[in-house]
């Protein structure tokens, strides 16, 4: 912790500027701290989403796989165009900003593809859903795991404020304060010495 | 670093602390009419609104209130309420959140905590916002 004074001049319109700067430090200071509370929960809540939403996407990239692999070796490699023929609206994403707090960060919507229905291999309706669901996951995954590094760089920035203000500049403020009015206190006590002294002086003469 | 830069810094920080505002608040019947929708905020930058949450903000109302509601909806955070305590000021607004917590007593302004706030911004992702109050 400094121990440093701010320099300045010994008067009272100084104290009176300094009294106003350590309010407004303070009032930024709480403000900062509950900015970082709430940065805080945020950067966990997303975090929590990217680690479930990776579990998810590990599990169902194993089974997609899997799937892929046995409609190419069953149908061959038309399958796919197959299966494209039958999509009447394609996946699509929406990619753009969201502002958490703050915090810029890319996100992306998806909308959900539409097919026409599928009776002749029935097990292609399933194949679909799920290769949806992971294509889905992995671009949610991408969004969250953008908003967690934005929201860790963030904390840093505020944590760092508040740190500034918390153990240096709220501190220095007031200790020059105190040191102001230590040094009017002294002033006056010097003031009520020289009084008396005056006081003893002019009474003396008076007496002779 | 002189005094008057640090005061004008502090200064800058309550100004620009609310930058994520937006400039106009739709109604929540006039974002399910676009097909992407999205709002403008302080600062000029876009911030899309996910569809699924306003389908979801849909099951909390009373319908024919989809105009009421105005998105974002503001969580105020002022210190002088204390530490993680916020509070939801419009009344259709209060309505929806107290709903989703299934509160029984509404009470207007909404005072809600750390974990509703929590929860609340984990659901309502794009719909919700922080408001910072220094007084």
């Amino acid at each position: 912790m400094s121990t440093s004074l701010q320099r300045v001049r010994p008067t009272k319109i100084e104290l009176i500027k300094l009294r106003r700067r350590l309010d407004l430090a303070r009032k930024v200071h709480k403000i900062l701290r509950e900015r970082l509370t709430i940065l805080v929960n945020e950067f966990f809540t997303r975090l929590r989403e990217a680690v479930e939403l990776r579990k998810a996407v590990y599990s169902k990239l194993t089974k997609v796989y899997l799937d892929t692999l046995i409609l190419y070796g069953a149908y061959g490699e038309s399958i796919f165009d197959y299966m494209k023929g039958l999509t009447s609206k394609p996946m699509t994403a929406v990619v753009g900003l969201e502002n958490i707090m703050g915090v810029k960060t890319h996100s992306a919507i998806v909308s959900k593809p539409s097919y026409i229905e599928e009776q002749v291999i029935p097990y292609i309706q399933t194949y679909r859903a799920q290769v949806v669901e992971l294509l889905s996951n992995i671009v949610n995954l991408g969004r969250a795991d953008k908003a967690v590094e934005s929201l860790g760089k963030e904390i840093v920035k505020t944590k760092r404020k508040v740190n500034a203000l918390e153990y240096y500049l709220i501190p220095a403020i007031e200790r020059t304060v105190r040191y102001l009015r230590m040094k009017f206190e002294e002033r006056e006590r010097e003031e009520k010495a020289r009084m008396k002294r005056v006081k003893q002086v002019l009474t003396r003469r008076k007496a002779l | 670093m002189s005094d008057k830069y640090i005061e004008e810094l502090l200064k800058d920080f309550l100004r620009i602390i609310n930058k994520h505002l937006p400039y106009t608040r739709p109604t929540l019947g006039e974002l399910r009419r676009q097909k992407n929708p999205f709002i403008v905020l302080r600062d000029g930058s876009i911030h899309l609104i996910d569809p699924s949450e306003i389908e979801l903000l849909y099951q909390y109302i009373d319908p024919g209130d989809e105009a009421m509601i105005r998105i974002p909806i503001i969580i105020e955070v002022n210190p002088k309420y204390g530490e993680g305590a916020a509070v939801v000021r419009e009344p259709a607004a209060a309505k929806v959140v107290s709903r989703f917590f299934k509160l029984s007593h509404l009470k207007e302004p909404l005072f809600i905590y750390g974990p509703q706030i929590n929860e609340l911004r984990r659901v309502f992702r794009t719909t919700t916002t922080v408001v910072f109050i220094a007084e």
